[in-house]
């Protein structure tokens, strides 16, 4: 059984050369995205996104207040038939007052709490008509929301149930993967990354079959994003 | 695992099977639509190109550095990595986990590498349930058939097949629309998922700087893949790195662009570690197998630049020899212009020496390849190779000394044309064409008549007429 | 303006007629011809195949045809492109050859790239009317890297109306050996490529390779369709008096 250092030794004998370490990527002067970067203003990024979200499925709603929330959120709600509902114990969902909505309307719901039964929430988790989470970043260019999971977010609430609601801040709209990878970079170094980080674009879908396209394989079906402004 | 002859039986079959054929036809024509509309959409594509064959070169020319910072990160973040030389050191390592966890069922997310390696072969002896969770893989592995493509192994199967293939399983008739045969999909492989005790994905990307491992899905199996077993395995090829995240947004902004002509993929996983101590869901082991088998015999070579691959498919989607003969007929886990490519450099060009040779080198795959590999130029390279190894027929090799000697004697070259015009001319139908040839024109005028040489050359008409005007 | 003309093994044998409307052209356009009798084969044939010393032998044939010719002129862009690409690389280890071959390389034009680019002409005043249809061989677009100069001879063809072909930059199947060596995948593709030429309802099938068009021809023939296969010097040649 090869031994790290021999696997690497090959490498380096197949290289022609002595083992090396510390290699650090060359800094290009010019980058592919530079024009990209310039991309449209705030508005546009919305709107970019809202267009590119739809047309791959996913719903898009915007809402500023409480009142636009709740009623969004029970337009949702209805509309998809939910009877249970799991979301994270997130404190920009709970400042959304979103316990109480949800106790309105009648639904069963369960909060990923890592202090709760972790087996139950799973099990919860599992066959609940949705999950309700709050993005980290969204991608304008491909209508894409970023989660950096852990903890009281759990990669299942938005993964399990075939029902995926997502909000999403105005402010933390960017224009495209490339900014992201720098937000993750920025991360990584501050706190780490969490074993899980997600990006999600639109609802699961496969073209497998005749290249006809599948929603929901295994995945949600459904893919809601509301976006709050401010 | 081919030998000779069977590449032109698999040939004979493919080109034989409607399906296979219609099924092609489609598959390129929507992944090449997909794809030049992104090209067109980005407006620079060539940069993002270029800026990739940049950062794949530099990663080979340090790949012992950037998978020493890989790995001791990974490990750093709670991970275990096996350095594998060959398959078989995967095999071993993988199966004693399974043994080692009691394993039963055994969950898959999409992985080339591990069909490289066979590796179901070997869980399955150990009467390890292997669930393929990819739909088309899923399909495949009911069907036992090879994969007929990098991105969408069951491209060829008809639905009225795939419904034919689910209701044995469900044992009862399904219909074949497509929601109900995706809803079969999501109910049976559920309970696997939550029920696996381990999983298992490849990696598109390893991200050297922050340890972590980057798993592209549009079903969300690869999540599932790994947040309910136990243990998570990772089975990578050694050259999937990427040094750091501004490195990752090069290659993700082509890959899904390249591949199908999305944007972005559905689910972009970013693994960078087992669960932690406040984790509900994920596994609580995490085990990288990063794979050598045969990849650092290429890093010495001319042919370095196959490495930059990303597995992105779009070779195959513009070649005209996969187009007609499709991906099983290779005989190899990887197909099309890279497939035959990596056959012969991961294998031996012995046993793939006809790869090479089913190509008119109309460099359509170097055209659009996502990282710049010069792919015809390698498909030829690999012809000298198997030339100077004595590996081509005995009569082509003469054919060839005697092609040369004419093409520098024209007296001699002369001579043959006025034998060869008036041997043919014996061959000929009444309007001055044959249609049944003799030697190798016999394999030509299978299909194709052939022109009877002209009756007086250009030559010689320059010599008579041509010249004094 | 002096040019030597290359005109191709296969021409040579099978297709004069293109050579003698090369030259009806080139010399309506003032050029002063010479055809070196030293030429044979560019070499391609045991090339493509890996033969790569066999080609060395046929590429010094070429090289030393041609040494002194101002310009020369070739019927056929996959053999330009060769010449062009390939030749300087073959000798990369006799540096001697390597310089002549570069020489070669430098001097060498396929037809239609000689006429609009070096002579600067794109209306030879010729007549054909027919529906056409182009077909770009794989080694003119991606080695020599030249789709354009015989669009635009085309455009000024009086009473010609071209058609474009669908998926037209497919390759044809011919291959060289691969024709022989893969034939039945070489056969689906070339009847691919037919179904899309009938698909124009063009009367008339073009091109600036005869190689690929005895590769097409050969199959429309056998399917019993009746195009008419010309080489772009022959459509240039129409019309115009000798």
């Amino acid at each position: 059984m090869a031994t790290k250092e021999q696997f690497l030794d090959r490498i380096a004998n197949r290289l022609g050369r002595e083992r090396r370490t510390g290699a650090r990527v060359p800094e290009w002067k010019n980058n592919p995205w530079d024009n990209l970067r310039d991309g449209p203003g705030n508005e546009g990024q919305v709107e970019l996104f809202r267009k590119s979200l739809e047309a791959l499925g996913g719903r898009f709603y915007q809402a500023s207040g409480a009142e636009e929330i709740k009623e969004v959120l029970k337009e949702i709600l209805e509309k998809e038939q939910v009877k249970s509902l799991v979301y994270n114990k997130d404190q920009r969902l709970l400042d959304l007052g979103l316990a109480h909505y949800l106790d309105e309307m009648g639904i069963e719901t369960r909060v990923w709490d890592p202090a709760g039964n972790h087996e139950e929430l799973k099990t919860f988790a599992e066959q609940a008509d949705a999950g309700i989470v709050f993005a980290d970043l969204g991608l304008a260019e491909t209508a894409t929301v970023l989660f950096y999971n852990g903890g009281p977010k759990g990669r299942s609430v938005s993964l399990l149930p075939p029902v995926f609601i997502t909000f999403l801040r105005k402010r933390d709209m960017v224009p495209r993967l490339t900014q992201a990878v720098a937000h993750l970079e920025e991360r990584a170094q501050k706190e780490g990354l969490p074993a899980y980080t997600n990006f999600v674009t639109g609802p699961s879908r496969s073209g497998d079959i005749e290249m006809d396209l599948s929603i929901g394989v295994h995945g949600p079906a459904s893919a809601y994003v509301i976006l709050l402004d401010p | 695992m081919a030998h000779e002859p069977a590449f032109q039986e698999r040939v004979k079959k493919a080109l034989q099977n409607e399906n296979m054929k219609k099924a092609l036809r489609n598959v390129q024509a929507t992944f090449r639509n997909g794809r030049d509309r992104q090209v067109e959409i980005m407006g620079n594509w060539d940069e993002w190109v270029d800026r990739a064959k940049e950062i794949r070169a530099h990663v080979l020319e340090n790949l012992d550095s950037y998978l020493d910072q890989f790995s001791t990160n990974v490990e750093k973040n709670g991970g275990k990595v096996f350095f594998a030389a060959t398959g078989q050191e995967a095999i071993e390592y993988i199966t004693n986990l399974a043994r080692e966890k009691n394993c039963k069922t055994f969950v898959k997310s999409k992985s080339m590498v591990s069909e490289e390696i066979h590796l179901n072969h070997a869980l399955e002896e150990m009467g390890i349930d292997v669930a393929e969770t990819d739909l088309g893989e899923y399909i495949i592995q009911l069907a036992h058939e090879p994969p007929a493509h990098i991105v969408g192994p069951a491209l060829h199967k008809t639905r009225e097949e795939i419904s034919e293939l689910f209701s044995q399983l469900a044992g009862k008739k399904l219909s074949k629309d497509t929601p109900t045969l995706t809803r079969f999909v999501r109910k049976t492989l559920r309970p696997k998922f939550l029920n696996a005790e381990i999983g298992m994905t490849g990696c598109n990307f390893a991200v050297a700087s922050t340890g972590s491992v980057v798993v592209v899905t549009n079903e969300g199996n690869a999540d599932m893949s790994t947040i309910s077993p136990k243990a998570h395995i990772v089975l990578m090829g050694m050259e999937r790195i990427v040094p750091d995240w501004k490195s990752l947004d090069v290659c993700q902004t082509l890959l899904p662009r390249a591949a199908t002509g999305q944007a972005m993929n559905v689910y972009t996983n970013v693994i960078s570690g087992p669960k932690q101590a406040a984790d509900i869901d994920g596994p609580e082991e995490w085990h990288v197998v990063i794979l050598d088998n045969g990849r650092s015999n290429i890093l010495g070579t001319k042919y370095r630049e196959v490495l930059h691959c990303i597995r992105c498919g779009a070779c195959l989607n513009y070649c005209p020899t996969y187009r007609q003969i499709g991906g099983q007929a290779y005989g190899f886990a990887y197909s099309g212009p890279i497939g035959a490519i990596l056959a012969c450099l991961l294998d031996d060009i012995k046993v793939w020496k006809d790869l090479p040779f089913a190509c008119t080198l109309c460099g359509a795959c170097t055209e659009n390849c996502s990282v710049g590999i010069p792919l015809d130029q390698f498909i030829l390279q690999l012809r000298v190779e198997a030339v100077q190894k004595g590996l081509t027929p005995w009569s082509e090799r003469v054919a060839m000394k005697a092609f040369s000697t004419a093409a520098s004697n024209p007296g001699l070259y002369e001579l043959g044309l006025k034998i060869g015009r008036s041997v043919l001319r014996g061959r000929a139908n009444q309007d001055g064409v044959i249609e049944k040839g003799p030697g190798p024109l016999a394999a030509w005028t299978q299909h194709k008549d052939f022109p009877l040489p002209a009756e007086q050359s250009f030559r010689d008409w320059w010599r008579k007429e041509g010249g004094n005007q | 303006m002096k040019a030597s003309l290359f005109i191709t093994c296969v021409n040579d044998v099978f297709y004069p007629r293109v050579g003698k409307a090369m030259v009806q052209v080139l010399r309506k356009c003032g050029v002063q011809l010479d055809f070196p009798e030293g030429q044979v084969c560019c070499g391609q044939p045991s090339y493509n195949s890996g033969y790569h010393e066999e080609t060395r032998q046929a590429a010094k044939q070429i090289i030393s045809a041609f040494a002194n010719s101002e310009y020369v002129v070739g019927a056929s862009g996959s053999c330009v492109g060769m010449i062009k690409q390939h030749y300087p690389e073959l000798f990369q280890d006799e540096p001697d050859w390597e310089d002549r071959a570069r020489e070669l390389s430098q001097k060498i034009y396929e037809f239609s790239q000689f006429l609009v680019e070096v002579l600067r002409v794109e209306d030879v005043g010729a007549v054909l009317n027919a529906t056409a249809t182009y077909h770009q061989s794989c080694h003119m677009t991606r080695i020599l890297k030249e789709t354009e100069t015989p669009k635009r001879l085309l455009e000024k063809v009086q009473g010609l109306e071209m058609v474009e072909l669908p998926l037209g930059t497919d390759c044809c199947g011919f291959g060289g050996t691969f024709s022989v060596k893969m034939a039945h995948i070489s056969e689906a593709m070339v009847q691919e490529k037919t179904e899309h030429i009938m698909e124009t309802k063009a009367r008339v099938l073009i091109g600036a390779d005869m190689a690929c068009l005895m590769n097409i021809s050969g199959r429309l023939r056998r399917n019993g369709q009746k195009l008419r296969v010309m080489h772009i010097a022959e459509v240039l040649a129409e019309g115009s008096a000798g």
